[in-house]
């Protein structure tokens, strides 16, 4: 095993034991873990965002390809042929290609054509823009390219549940009360999963029906109304219970992981040697504690 | 006057909750050391889902966004590890993508853990587009230009020079989406921008924690497969009989919940049984 593997692997389990000092108590120990994975998780989140983000999709096609463009002389040429285009959609961008000339086809040519990489300097101004907060007197200035990203974003997430997610679950709920063929099975082989079988559609139309019902506030839940409202509560309970279990799954599944990473042959003296020292640590602080209340009594 | 001495159950009821983290921590470690070789039996999601990866027609191509980070590498390093392994059997082309900044890396590291098995070559049969901003953005950007969209791979190659992106322009040159997810953007978004609207099969391997949330698209056909949480990467590998990290790990997985399922019927046994005997005392 090499050192930077070593040096990784006492980090990893210094760290992972620091946060779980937490659960003992409030440290430093787990403070400093904590403040280092937070330093740690902005850093690298900046250096990805540059060479993943900024570097490819805006900075190298700017310098790179806009930066030809300008030495071959076309740049206005090529700018108003692709703004002009970006204004329409793709049949009219189509049919407008269609009507260019040859020469304006052939500055124009997909290949050659960098002046789709002009339209790159909106959104770097925009980006510019935001760096306004910085300024008092200009901050204004931001919520320019703020209300592109919640214009854009809203838009999209409005249709995507619309399409994506309301209407497809509205049609997933249009069933038959009863299975077609579950009672047919149920008699041929009957048995616990046969059963609820048929029992699955008229589950989930009930379910559905009375926890809307429930989210209906309209109309006072009181005598039938109130009666299929509690139904709702009930199956609004089974799905919270199901979440938390869940949730417990996962959380019970993360320290799996840690354990079994820290029982790892080339990880448990490391976590060992750790152990005892935080363990050392805890009890030298809990004297000094005893020791300070004791003198201030 | 002396303070009446609490009863034993009613000390137990407030019992020092490090006594049960340790309880738990008990519990979780010792089947880690000494496995009990519980059975794990395969649902139907999860059959599905390897289902609708065997039936990819040989040569085409599948895109893989790996939405997910260190926080859920328990759950879903499993998961991914054996869907690669499952694909690299296959014909297929595997393109991988991440709308997380930490996606990349944790692509990277299960690849480096099938690397070996297969034959495959980077950058004819597999590529690591590497992460991208924009979250439903660069969904629906997909459709429209992949190549503009990720311009260059994970080690800033562009994607022009790379053989397993030939012919590949949108979602229509796409066989199926397989979303690894974590949270937000994940399976949700993914359903939500892409599956209606470019009608693209979809099947996606979640932490356990977002599963209840994407039961009902499985149940709608709007996802074909679905794999929640570790028991779910689990049931995966064996149903692939690549048994890895996911089944070893179940058997702290079912103790660590018989554990807190124990707590759980404690702690309302012994809140009952401390009411009913201080109703009693009173009335006396």
């Amino acid at each position: 095993m090499d050192w930077s593997m070593t040096v990784g692997n006492v980090l990893a389990v210094f760290l992972t034991l620091a946060i779980f000092s937490f659960l003992y108590r409030d440290n430093p120990i787990y403070k400093t873990a904590e403040h280092f994975f937070v330093g740690l998780a902005a850093g690298y989140f900046i250096v990805i965002q540059y060479h993943t983000v900024f570097l490819p999709n805006l900075w190298q096609p700017l310098t790179h390809d806009v930066a030809a463009l300008f030495r071959s002389g076309q740049a206005a040429q090529q700018l108003a042929g692709s703004l002009a285009l970006m204004q329409l959609g793709a049949a009219a961008q189509h049919g407008l290609w269609q009507a260019f000339s040859p020469d304006i086809k052939g500055i124009l040519d997909p290949v050659t054509f960098h002046g789709w990489r002009l339209a790159l300097i909106v959104p770097l101004a925009m980006g510019l823009l935001m760096f306004t907060q910085l300024m008092k007197k200009y901050a204004w200035l931001s919520r320019w390219p703020m209300a592109v990203v919640i214009g854009s974003f809203s838009g999209l997430a409005l249709l995507g549940n619309a399409q994506g997610d309301l209407l497809p679950q509205i049609k997933a709920n249009l069933i038959p009360f009863i299975k077609p063929g579950s009672w047919t099975a149920f008699w041929a082989d009957p048995g616990l999963f046969t059963f609820l079988d048929v029992l699955w559609n008229p589950v989930l139309i009930i379910g559905v029906i009375s926890v809307l019902i429930y989210f209906f506030f309209s109309v006072e839940h009181k005598g039938a109304i109130g009666g299929v409202a509690a139904v709702g509560i009930g199956f609004l309970m089974i799905s919270f219970g199901a979440a938390y279990g869940n949730t417990v799954m996962t959380r019970i599944s993360l320290l799996i992981e840690r354990f079994d990473f820290l029982l790892k042959p080339a990880t448990r003296y490391i976590t060992l040697v750790t152990l005892l020292l935080l363990l050392a640590y805890f009890i030298i602080t809990a004297f000094k504690d005893k020791h300070k209340a004791r003198i201030e009594r | 006057m002396a303070k009446p001495t609490a009863r034993w159950t009613e000390r137990l009821e407030h019992l020092d909750r490090r006594i049960i983290f340790l309880v738990v921590a008990v519990g979780i470690l010792v089947p880690l050391v000494a496995p009990l070789g519980l059975p794990v039996t395969v649902t139907e999601p999860v059959q599905a889902f390897r289902d609708q990866i065997d039936g990819l027609p040989p040569g085409s191509a599948v895109l893989v966004s790996a939405d997910w980070d260190p926080g859920s590498r328990a759950e879903l390093l499993p998961a991914t590890v054996a869907l690669f392994h499952h694909l690299f059997q296959r014909d297929v082309r595997v393109l991988i993508i991440s709308l997380w900044p930490a996606g990349p890396r944790m692509v990277e590291q299960a690849l480096a853990e099938v690397r070996g098995a297969h034959t495959k070559t980077y950058g004819k049969d597999y590529v690591n587009l590497g992460f991208k901003e924009g979250a439903e953005v660069v969904m629906v950007s997909l459709g429209d230009n992949l190549p503009a969209t990720f311009p260059a791979d994970y080690y800033g190659t562009p994607v022009s020079t790379l053989p397993v992106l030939r012919g590949i322009k949108s979602y229509k040159d796409i066989a199926m989406v397989i979303t690894l997810s974590a949270g937000y953007p994940g399976t949700k978004e993914w359903v939500q921008q892409v599956q209606d609207r470019y009608n693209m099969p979809m099947i996606s391997a979640c932490a356990g924690v977002s599963a209840p949330e994407y039961y009902p698209y499985y149940q709608a056909g709007q996802l074909k497969g679905l794999i929640g949480g570790l028991k779910a990467s689990a049931e995966y590998e064996t149903v692939l009989e690549r048994k890895g990290f996911a089944v070893a790990a179940m058997d702290a997985q079912a103790l660590g919940h018989y554990i807190i399922i124990g707590f759980i019927i404690l702690g309302n046994a012994l809140y009952l049984i401390n009411k009913w005997t201080n109703l009693g005392a009173r009335k006396e």
